[in-house]
């Protein structure tokens, strides 16, 4: 009896150990669910938490956890892959009145490729203002919507909110990202 | 004597062949001088439907689908209009929406919807409406709730629940579970080559995710996406949402109007020519060529964007 009992505890401790496995590489076979070397910034905007997961997107042939870029942007995506986009993660805050807040942080490669999507019309267009923000942003003010792209080493960051009201605290916030370490 | 009347008109076997040859060349003749049906659009704007902070007017907005089913119809009614337009009470009709968030809200105001789903209401049940995009979560980011419960409007995502049809590599909510379906754009603009995106673009959340890359730059698939069988045989509406469109990529501008049309072909081409305006106040360069839309037209026979085939009705209120 005791013997049976020990040979089950074997047979069963032997398929969890396989079903472990099995689970395991299944994961590692799903593709990459993280690049550790993607910048997040290390706090929410003040008021602010992270609504939901951040959501990283890759290109078509090395998607993210969460696919890619046309995933994200749908054919917006085009002009970014023209200037070298690697991945984006894209974070949604939001505050008690379920105000948003977004960032969107495009790993372009090489600052050289960042800069070229900065200057890119298509991407950065015309009817911006210029704001410093430890480095010369673009900020728009298309009312009701206020948003700001400025690069950071081979990053271009798009940092947007839906209520210009609050474009003073996206400021500062963008201020606190870019004096950041990658 | 009245015999020889009556054999005198006869017609033997050649004359009559002639004469009927002559007659079919008569109507030939007939036919080609008649000047050929145009695919009317509509457009319907007012400055009262939105302002200056993206806030829409119910009221306003069910006034302006009112009036251009009305056009587009030539029914007052929104009952008799829909008839026109072919919805039959025991129809499920799948609303195709973009929820279009980046970078300027795009997605269709939830005013703007619900005029279209009041209508509609008009000869459907409203749990026979089916509110659709690729994903629960698109349809979340721009406010929508998902509804999968028998009460209600119906709101849906393609990723969820029904499956796609191999055959037609299309969502399901189109291919079964729908019996006609309006494509339900937005007046975006996202140049690169590809223009802008309304009606072709709005089906790329049905599609499998495999193919919804092929919609940016491949121009015959992107042409051939509305000859899928069954957005062709059930669209009964193609209708933009304009209150707020973008002119250039991620630029927003207030047009404050709404495009309907039965051709899809037709529609998008004033679509464009109302994004092309714009640009040319702001002094900025037409959007390409329409490559897709002649291909549309020319190979897939889905309507017209020659510009002297299409009725533009505009209506400003």
């Amino acid at each position: 009896m005791i013997r049976g009992w020990r040979c089950y505890s074997f047979y069963s401790f032997c398929l969890i150990g396989l079903a472990m496995a099995l689970g395991f590489l299944a994961e590692m076979s799903a593709g990459p669910r993280f690049q550790p070397e993607l910048f997040l910034p290390k706090a929410a905007p003040a008021g602010f938490i992270l609504a939901q997961p951040p959501e990283f997107y890759g290109t078509e042939s090395a998607p993210l956890a969460d696919g890619h870029i046309f995933h994200f942007i749908d054919g917006g995506g085009v002009v970014y892959l023209n200037h070298g986009f690697q991945s984006v993660v894209h974070l949604l805050y939001k505050n008690e009145k379920a105000d948003k807040l977004t960032v969107d942080i495009f790993d372009m490669g090489t600052l050289q490729n960042a800069r070229t999507a900065f200057a890119d019309e298509a991407i950065c267009p015309a009817g911006f203002a210029v704001i410093s923000v430890g480095t010369e942003a673009k900020a728009y003010h298309f009312e009701p919507d206020f948003f700001i792209y400025f690069v950071k080493d081979r990053y271009l960051i798009y940092a947007h909110v839906a209520d210009d009201g609050q474009s003073g605290l996206l400021i500062d916030y963008v201020k606190r990202i870019f004096k950041e370490e990658p | 004597m009245i015999c020889r009347t009556r054999r005198a008109f006869s017609l033997g076997p050649a004359s009559r062949l002639f004469l009927a040859a002559a007659v079919a060349l008569m109507i030939c003749a007939l036919a080609q001088g008649q000047p050929q049906p145009k695919s009317k659009v509509v457009t319907v704007r007012s400055p009262k439907v939105i302002n200056s902070r993206n806030q829409v007017d119910l009221t306003e907005a069910k006034a302006m689908l009112a009036a251009g089913l009305e056009a587009l119809t030539g029914k007052k009614e929104a009952k008799a209009a829909w008839a026109v337009l072919g919805l039959k009470p025991a129809d499920v009709v799948g609303i195709k929406i973009n929820c279009n968030n980046w970078t300027i809200t795009l997605s269709p105001p939830a005013e703007l919807l619900q005029a279209l789903t009041d209508s509609l209401a008009a000869v459907v049940p409203a749990n026979n409406i089916i509110v659709y995009e690729a994903s629960i979560a698109d349809l979340e980011s721009s406010g929508f709730k998902r509804n999968s419960s028998t009460t209600g409007v119906r709101f849906m995502g393609c990723k969820e629940g029904a499956g796609f049809d191999d055959q037609e590599r299309l969502s399901q909510i189109a291919t079964s579970t729908c019996t006609k379906l309006i494509n339900f754009a937005s007046l975006k603009c996202v140049e690169q080559g590809l223009g802008a995106s309304l009606f072709f673009k709005n089906h790329i959340g049905s599609l499998v995710e495999k193919d919804m890359p092929k919609c940016h730059g491949n121009m015959d698939f992107l042409a051939s996406v509305l000859a899928k069988p069954s957005l062709k045989r059930k669209t009964i509406l193609n209708i933009c949402n304009g209150l707020r469109g973008t002119y250039k990529q991620g630029v927003p501008w207030y047009w404050g109007g709404i495009i309907l049309g039965q051709d899809p072909v037709a529609a998008e081409w004033v679509g464009y020519q109302i994004i092309n305006e714009k640009r040319e106040q702001e002094k900025t360069a037409a959007l390409p060529g329409l490559e897709y839309l002649k291909i549309a037209e020319s190979k897939y026979g889905l309507g017209t964007c020659t510009p002297g085939h299409v009725d533009w009705v505009k209506i400003e209120r």
